[in-house]
């Protein structure tokens, strides 16, 4: 039996739940991720994709399929992030991944899977001078806020390679919100296939919360109140660390895991602080989205928001 | 550093020593890499005797994210401020950049820890401290070294309460009594201390078995069977023997 997933026009966060539900109906056999009318993705989008891939081979056993969107430009764009790399790993492609082309000047961070720290300490050392350059000089955030950047990608690379018990991939990209917010924004999706939050911190704090542990618990233990699977008591400050550079970024971080999201939400979006009851999915998915600076007098500090 | 006078020779220290921290990587991130800097200051550290200062200078280093920050200097700071301390060292950063200021600080709440920075010449006491016990540290920066009855003149208070603050202060590793009628800030120490000694410290490359185990603290959810089965297993991650540090990142 063959399952067909067809993916939304826009495969971004809301896309991924949709993904994500056909994902968790289905009760195995052949996957077919059916991508051919995707005309728009966000790097959510795309390490969902590899996720939905690796999560269904590591249930099911599979290698699932997908078909490749039909629209040039998105293929052309998940050519430059270095989608089709990862993707070998993860699906059966009929054909040879398209090569890498570069040119795309708000391109962060392409596609790169997180198995072990020494990927951290590339990943931060690569997108340093290219965060610099793309946040510092275009954007104007301020250099301690570049540095946060930096932060914000290592803590949550770390989170992988710690906590899923597996391996995952991280993708930022700049984008112009300019309907949805007015200004640029950057964009970092971090997701991994692993254990889960409450897979993680199971074993030393589910018996405190006896019938109340949960994905959502789990959740709120790790991020609102520093909780860590280790015994050791300076862990755990991570993702209480970002949230706190996040929220006074104004920007917004969302953890989805299991069946549950938590969320730091900004004034410009309106959104629930924790979900519950959604489609089981394995892992962590991680994203978070940092406004451009705006100056005190309501500019984008001095510049076009274009 | 350039201080105020502090009065003479500072006789509560026997020696100082200047470390520079570096990694192979421009920045510092990852647990096992913070796991590897701290070791290798640890590893200094067990040559100092008597009392003495570790300047630890950080000018090389990008960035700290707070994996690091809480490897290398709360732990630092949490073991050597415990009373089975291994020897009797304080602890001064050094070149910490401003923007890196909050990553450290949120470590150092966390345990309520203090410690001294320096940067651009002037000192700076990092952590939550009281409003009262800052006061007195900033007093005790300003005069360098100083006797209960000058800091008890300088602060407006009566003897008893100076010498309780100035106590405070040493029990929180950020000032150093000198004899039993002295005390000193730490960074005119650092500018006088008698013996004065250079060190870098530079983390190469992660070891693979480190990679793999050691540095993420020994696993709860595996059986001792499991350990041992995986790669590089039966490895100890919190190591606390010399002859297990062959198994911790390459410096």
């Amino acid at each position: 039996m063959t399952v067909v997933i067809q993916l939304p026009e826009t495969l971004d966060e809301h896309g991924f739940e949709g993904l994500v539900a056909g994902w968790a109906a289905a009760e195995g056999g052949h996957l077919l991720l059916d991508a051919r009318h995707v005309r728009w993705v966000s790097p959510f989008g795309i390490v969902g994709l590899l996720a939905a891939g690796a999560g269904w081979q590591g249930r099911w056993g599979e290698r699932p399929r997908i078909q490749m969107p039909e629209n040039e430009e998105v293929i052309s764009y998940l050519g430059r992030v270095g989608f089709f790399e990862a993707a070998r790993a993860v699906f059966d492609l009929p054909e040879r991944p398209r090569r890498r082309v570069g040119g795309d000047t708000d391109r962060l961070l392409e596609v790169t899977p997180i198995r072990s720290h020494q990927d951290v300490h590339d990943v931060i050392d690569n997108v340093a001078d290219r965060a610099a350059l793309i946040l510092g000089n275009r954007l104007e955030y301020p250099a301690a806020a570049v540095t946060n950047f930096s932060l914000i990608l290592s803590e949550v690379c770390q989170n992988v390679v710690e906590h899923a018990g597996d391996h995952g991939w991280v993708s930022a990209q700049v984008y112009n919100w300019r309907q949805r917010l007015g200004r640029k924004v950057v964009v970092i999706a971090v997701m991994d296939v692993g254990m889960g939050f409450r897979g993680s911190l199971a074993r030393e704090h589910a018996q405190r919360y006896g019938d109340r542990w949960s994905d959502q618990t789990a959740l709120e233990a790790a991020f609102l109140h520093g909780v860590s699977r280790y015994r050791d008591p300076g862990r755990g400050q991570g993702l209480q660390g970002i949230r706190k550079v996040v929220s006074r970024w104004n920007g917004l971080i969302t953890i989805r895991s299991g069946t549950a999201q938590i969320a730091e939400v900004p004034d410009w979006v309106e959104m629930d602080l924790v979900r519950s009851g959604l489609p089981d999915f394995p892992g962590a998915q991680i994203q978070v989205v940092l406004p451009q600076r705006v100056a005190p007098d309501g500019g984008d500090g001095g510049r076009g928001d274009g | 550093m350039d201080r105020p006078a502090t009065g003479g020779v500072c006789g509560g220290v026997d020696a100082v020593l200047h470390t520079s921290v570096a990694t192979f990587y421009s920045n510092l991130v990852t647990r096992p890499t913070g796991r590897a800097v701290r070791v290798a200051i640890e590893e200094q550290l067990r040559e100092m005797t008597g009392t003495s200062l570790s300047i630890l200078d950080f000018s090389r280093v990008r960035i700290i994210d707070y994996s690091c920050a809480d490897e290398v200097i709360a732990k630092l700071l949490r073991r050597f401020r415990s009373t089975e301390r291994p020897s009797n060292v304080f602890f001064v950063v050094k070149g910490v950049p401003e923007n890196q200021r909050d990553t450290v600080e949120h470590v150092l709440r966390r345990d309520n820890l203090l410690l001294v920075a320096v940067g651009h010449g002037r000192s700076a006491l990092w952590g939550a401290a009281p409003a009262r016990l800052r006061a007195a540290w900033q007093c005790l920066d300003q005069l360098g070294r100083t006797a209960p009855e000058e800091f008890a003149s300088a602060r407006g208070v009566n003897l008893r309460a100076a010498s309780s603050c100035l106590r405070r202060l040493v029990a929180q590793r950020v000032a150093l009594p000198e004899g039993r009628d002295a005390f000193a800030s730490l960074l005119a120490v650092a500018d006088r201390g008698p013996v004065q000694r250079t060190a870098d410290i530079e983390v190469r490359s992660l070891g693979r078995a480190a990679e793999l185990t050691a540095p993420y603290g020994e696993d709860p959810t595996l059986s001792k069977e499991d350990r041992r089965a995986r790669p590089g297993g039966g490895i100890d991650p919190y190591l606390s023997k010399p002859g297990d540090l062959d198994q911790l990142p390459a410096r």
